[in-house]
């Protein structure tokens, strides 16, 4: 279908239609917001890379600032980040 | 070592932006993680479709809607003891605080087709150890009509 191996995946999808065949592909997590997004050569779409935490990030806005995702799970529960 | 757990249910795949289909709901003692979906159709097969994402919320919802209702998850080892995590299906009367924004997990399906995603170990979507908080299954698009929609959620915490 498409090229999506990437890498040290973080996930894969396996998608089986009706006659038996299957398609996988990779998956990477952002190390900002725990999302997994698919990683497709030449999509055009814009991710990041964070220096700090030495890992992909998904490209949104919020994202874009270093913070790690344990970094915000450790504040959202002692109710110091209002949403995650 | 972690316990493992198994949340299998089913749900018409109404499209909504507020209603999720299924949610698995974490507690203030563990943070629960997912690492296994598993999405498919025991309806007659028809080229109808859907988009999917995995949402983060930070209420329950009502599950009392046609088809609602609370899911037990099953241990994968027999003996462990039962999980502390929740989930429910079927459709919400009321449905649960929506995170804006919070995908952790888009896809779009044929329901002639089986998706399946894993994580990699490390990699799990995780809810954090507050009250309430959790995951939401969501259909936001339809293309053709509704149909139901089988899956399988496997979780450790």
């Amino acid at each position: 279908m498409f090229e999506s191996g990437v890498r040290k995946p973080s996930g894969t999808i396996i998608l089986t239609d009706a006659r038996g065949n299957t398609t996988q592909s990779d998956t990477k997590q952002c190390v900002h917001c725990n999302a997994h997004f698919q990683w497709v050569k030449g999509s055009g779409t814009h991710r990041g890379f964070c220096q700090l935490c030495m890992g992909v990030t998904c490209g949104a806005p919020k994202c874009m600032e270093h913070m790690a995702f344990e970094k915000k799970l450790e504040l959202y529960e002692k109710g110091k980040l209002i949403t995650l | 070592m972690a316990r493992k757990y198994g949340i299998t249910g089913n749900c018409v795949n109404t499209a909504s932006a507020t209603l999720p289909l299924a949610n698995i709901i974490g507690t203030a003692a563990v943070r629960t993680m997912l690492y296994d979906i598993t999405l498919g159709s025991d309806a007659t097969p028809a080229d109808n479709s859907a988009s999917y994402k995995i949402q983060r919320e930070t209420t329950v919802g009502t599950w009392g809607g046609s088809g609602g209702a609370a899911i037990t998850p099953q241990a994968l080892d027999p003996a462990d003891p039962s999980a502390v995590t929740t989930a429910n299906q079927g459709v919400c009367s009321a449905g649960p605080t929506l995170t804006s924004g919070a995908f952790l997990l888009s896809w779009a399906q044929n329901m002639r087709a089986t998706f399946r995603w894993v994580a990699a170990p490390g990699s799990e979507l995780k809810i954090p150890a507050t009250a309430s908080n959790g995951l939401a299954l969501m259909s936001l698009v339809v293309g053709g009509s509704a149909v139901n929609m089988n899956f399988c959620f496997l979780i450790e915490e």
